[in-house]
């Protein structure tokens, strides 16, 4: 005899929540999946704060947005193009530029690696934004380059 | 003692009926669907109940025997202990 439901509900069903909290100036935690954030945000680790999207957004920001075909997306805002965005994941090197102001459906103010709580307003995390989003073709080159050798050398 | 600290509501979301805290932040890993079953205990654990009072309840309002009726009150305080809804 079961009082509760096991099943995990999924963004799309708990937008009307959670669009009606950040209005109400509450944020929301949740555990993104996937691996696109790596290595900043691991999947059923780590978990990030959202509140409601400021006027203006900017680059490094991280906003979960919602792209045309519903599908939700938390990726870093890599380059700000008048009234649209570029965002890209972490782990990510092919940008997905256009995403505009009414796709934003919140912004992370923090998270938790862990245990341990981050605002995105920290130092610590200001750097790893900027050094990470630099480096990103460097490491993208570096992969390609094993894969290569390992393809033509093994 | 069974009691639900204070914060928390039922909220009816995409027809579901969940448990969500009440305070400045919601946490949706924490967010418990409840069934018709559930949502009938939850006013007793409201109002502050026993194990045996649950057991009780369900007894008299459903066709289940004790045995059954006993675990599953058992793992359902378990559940709501885990994600920290009773006080101590």
């Amino acid at each position: 005899m079961d009082f509760y439901k096991n099943k995990e509900m999924q963004l799309e069903q708990v937008l009307p929540l959670i669009v009606e909290q950040l209005a109400l100036g509450k944020t929301v935690r949740f555990y993104p999946r996937g691996v696109s954030m790596l290595p900043l945000l691991r999947e059923n680790i780590d978990s990030v704060v959202l509140a409601s999207v400021p006027p203006a957004l900017k680059k490094y920001d991280l906003p979960l947005y919602r792209r045309d075909d519903g599908q939700f997306i938390l990726h870093r805002i890599v380059r700000v193009e008048g009234d649209t965005y570029t965002c890209m994941g972490d782990n990510q090197h092919i940008p997905e530029p256009g995403v505009r102001r009414d796709q934003m459906v919140a912004l992370v103010t923090g998270f938790y690696r862990g245990d341990r709580y981050h605002r995105v307003t920290e130092p610590g995390y200001a750097i790893y934004c900027r050094v990470h989003c630099a480096v990103r073709s460097l490491r993208h080159l570096w992969r390609r380059g094993k894969n290569w050798l390992r393809r033509h050398l093994a | 003692m069974l009691k639900l600290k204070e914060g928390f509501v039922l909220r009816q979301v995409a027809r579901e009926t969940v448990v969500i805290p009440s305070g400045n932040e919601i946490n949706l890993n924490m967010m418990i669907t409840l069934n018709e079953t559930g949502e009938f205990l939850w006013d007793y654990l409201t109002r502050g109940t026993d194990a045996e009072e649950l057991v009780a309840a369900l007894l008299g309002e459903y066709d289940v025997d004790e045995t059954t009726a006993r675990s599953s009150v058992d793992a359902f305080v378990a559940k709501l202990n885990e994600y920290g809804f009773l006080q101590e």
